[in-house]
């Protein structure tokens, strides 16, 4: 798998002056976070290489096909796939990718286009169905698709910092509008009513998660952060300060019930 | 000197030591095409200078001052060959000199402008000690410079000195430390090798030049990383993604050509364009030839860093171009500003060509005024 050190790969270009040495201060609090638990974030490019990756930790981790580089091939322009290395060998897992909306992210989702690129195929009867509102209004406009994460280190917390880094990443080296992923509803949600999303915000940082992003036989939420409000977050104090010991891990260990 | 044929003696000089056209151009700072077309015999003018800065250089790679000597004297068969005895001389001063050097040092000047100093020369352990890091695979000098805005110097026994910064983002504090400090201590440096940007980063190309020269660069760079005249100038960058419809067909008729500029030019649309280009991190105008088929046929011109007049524009419109060109992106941008005592307002759009190095910026006409 050919890498390079979260570090040399960091350009904060994207990022206004007055943004740009805090958002590096915080990226090397984070990095040196998981040298701490002896963990090395190194930046792919290769979608390809992912691929490899996921299919050989299939038992622990599913690939989404935004990120299976059979059908879209990713690049250095657009792609970066975070690994928490350790020993040399990838144990956790987190991506983004940088991606033009030409039409609605509803179309292109429910044209299997988002999922599958313009050349690939669904599976047999797969359908996508989006009733989130926000996917009909992102349109034109390019958008940060954050995901692709997974963790079998050991360190139940050790993916909080490495989704923090690609959240820096995405908000240093690109230009976007808004940031998007997509989660199970027991991911997104915890059990307390009155703070029904804070998981999406706490751990993936985004300022909403909406109802319903079904394709096949799963359910998703879409989850949306507008620019600025990552931005705002990023460079909260707290930001980079993670105990890893008692930093919650991005699925809990029990599915929770979506509120009524 | 008559009946010296300089052209012949330099050439010999350089055989007899096996310095290449390319080394000898780089010693005195000319492109090796310069040099190679004096040797050819098509063009009569040689600079003194020049064979000076060469003889300079070679004594300096083989510490041999003696060697400088012998050099002019194979060149302008003038003074008396350096004996044996000079050279042991030579070396003995050296030593002396040595002495008297300032010790192997490295610095790092943060965004603030704070120095800090190790007697040592490690800069990039210097630089994980400043960020309570530990050390890792990655090249710390080059985030430090590229993303933190620091400027890191290290100087060694014999007086080079590497200075380290990236131009688009060292901070004014920081290179207004570093330039005090080699002000300072110029004295104590011999030489200087800048590690020049590629692209706008800090890059590993370093080029040896004089102190003065380095403290001219660092005075550049400290007028392009000065806040914009607060109250007066208003600049905003905007997103091109979210601009309406006339200025994606411009992008698009940019970008039908081989490059930005020859799709412009095609469009008939480079009228009131400028062409820049970007060279070490600087912007420079480009007289274009009438046919637009850079970058074979460019001319370079000044820096715009170096305008006598509208300081303020120059840096801001520095600033825009290399930004441009280092994101390799089109750059759109809203002024409003005070031009030699007139009040502007107007939008200004970059079109960068990463392959070429070339950037055109044209005006452009918002919508509601096209309307």
């Amino acid at each position: 798998m050919k890498t390079v050190p979260f570090l040399d790969a960091f350009a904060a270009d994207a990022l206004p002056v007055n943004l740009r040495r805090v958002a590096s201060i915080k990226a090397v609090r984070l990095v040196a976070a998981l040298r701490e638990v002896g963990l090395e974030p190194e930046v792919g490019h290769s979608l390809a290489e992912y691929s490899i990756y996921a299919k050989e930790n299939s038992q622990k981790m599913s690939l989404s096909p935004v990120f299976d580089g059979a059908y879209h091939p990713g690049g250095v322009a657009d792609t970066m796939m975070l690994y928490g290395l350790r020993g040399g060998q990838a144990v956790a897992s987190c991506g983004a990718r940088l991606i033009w909306l030409a039409a609605s992210l509803a179309d292109a989702m429910e044209s299997q286009r988002f999922w599958y690129g313009e050349h690939g195929m669904p599976r047999d009867g797969e359908v996508c169905v989006v009733t989130a509102p926000s996917a009909r209004v992102l349109e034109h406009v390019h958008i940060a698709w954050v995901g692709a994460g997974s963790n079998f280190s050991g360190e139940k917390g050790a993916i909080l910092p490495m989704i923090r880094l690609v959240n820096l990443y995405a908000l240093a080296n690109w230009r976007w509008t808004t940031c998007v992923g997509i989660a199970e509803p027991e991911i997104a949600y915890v059990e307390n009513r009155e703070k029904p999303f804070s998981r999406a915000h706490d751990i993936y940082g985004f300022a909403s998660a909406e109802a319903d992003i079904c394709r096949g036989d799963r359910r998703f939420m879409l989850m949306t952060s507008p620019r600025r409000y990552l931005e705002a977050c990023a460079m909260s104090p707290g930001y980079a300060e993670i105990e890893l010991a008692s930093a919650p891990a991005a699925r809990p260990e029990q599915a929770i019930k979506r509120p009524a | 000197m008559p009946g010296v044929d300089l052209v012949s003696n330099l050439r010999a000089a350089l055989e007899r030591r096996r310095i290449t056209f390319k080394a000898a151009a780089r010693m005195c700072g000319r492109s090796p095409d310069t040099i190679q077309r004096i040797f050819q015999g098509r063009t009569a003018k040689l600079d003194a200078q020049d064979i000076v800065a060469i003889a300079a250089a070679v004594a300096e790679e083989r510490s041999e001052p003696a060697e400088r000597d012998r050099f002019l004297f194979e060149v302008f068969e003038i003074g008396s060959r350096p004996s044996a005895q000079d050279t042991d001389l030579d070396r003995r001063i050296v030593r002396l000199e040595r002495l008297s050097l300032p010790q192997p040092t490295c610095l790092w000047f943060d965004e603030s402008g704070i120095a800090t100093r190790h007697p040592r020369t490690d800069l990039a352990a210097l630089a994980y000690e400043i960020l309570n890091l530990k050390p890792g695979r990655e090249d710390i000098v080059a985030f430090a410079c590229r993303n933190l805005g620091f400027v890191g110097m290290t100087l060694d026994a014999v007086g080079t000195l590497r200075l380290h910064y990236a131009p688009n983002t060292a901070t004014r504090q920081a290179l207004t430390a570093a330039r005090d400090w080699l002000s300072e201590h110029s004295e104590g440096v011999r030489r200087v090798l800048r590690n020049r940007p590629a692209n706008g980063e800090a890059g590993d190309m370093p080029e040896s030049e004089t102190t003065s020269d380095a403290i001219a660069a660092l005075g550049r760079r400290i007028l392009a990383a000065t806040p914009l005249p607060p109250g007066e100038w208003l600049v905003e960058r905007r997103n091109i993604d979210e601009t309406p419809d006339p200025l994606r067909d411009t992008l698009r008729l940019a970008h039908a050509g081989s490059s930005p500029m020859t799709g412009l030019a095609a469009a008939n649309k480079l009228r009131a364009a400028h062409i820049y280009s970007v060279i070490d991190g600087e912007a420079v105008s480009l007289q274009m030839s009438a046919t637009h088929d850079l970058p074979t046929s460019r001319y370079v011109g000044r820096r715009v860093l170096d305008r006598p007049t509208d300081r303020d524009y120059a840096a801001l419109v520095d600033r825009h171009l290399t930004e441009s060109l280092r994101e390799n992106s089109a750059t759109l941008y809203k002024l409003s500003l005070r031009i030699g005592g007139n009040r502007r307002n107007y939008w200004r759009l970059a079109l960068p060509d990463r392959n070429s190095g070339i950037v055109v910026s044209a005006p452009w006409e918002p919508p509601e005024k096209q309307t």
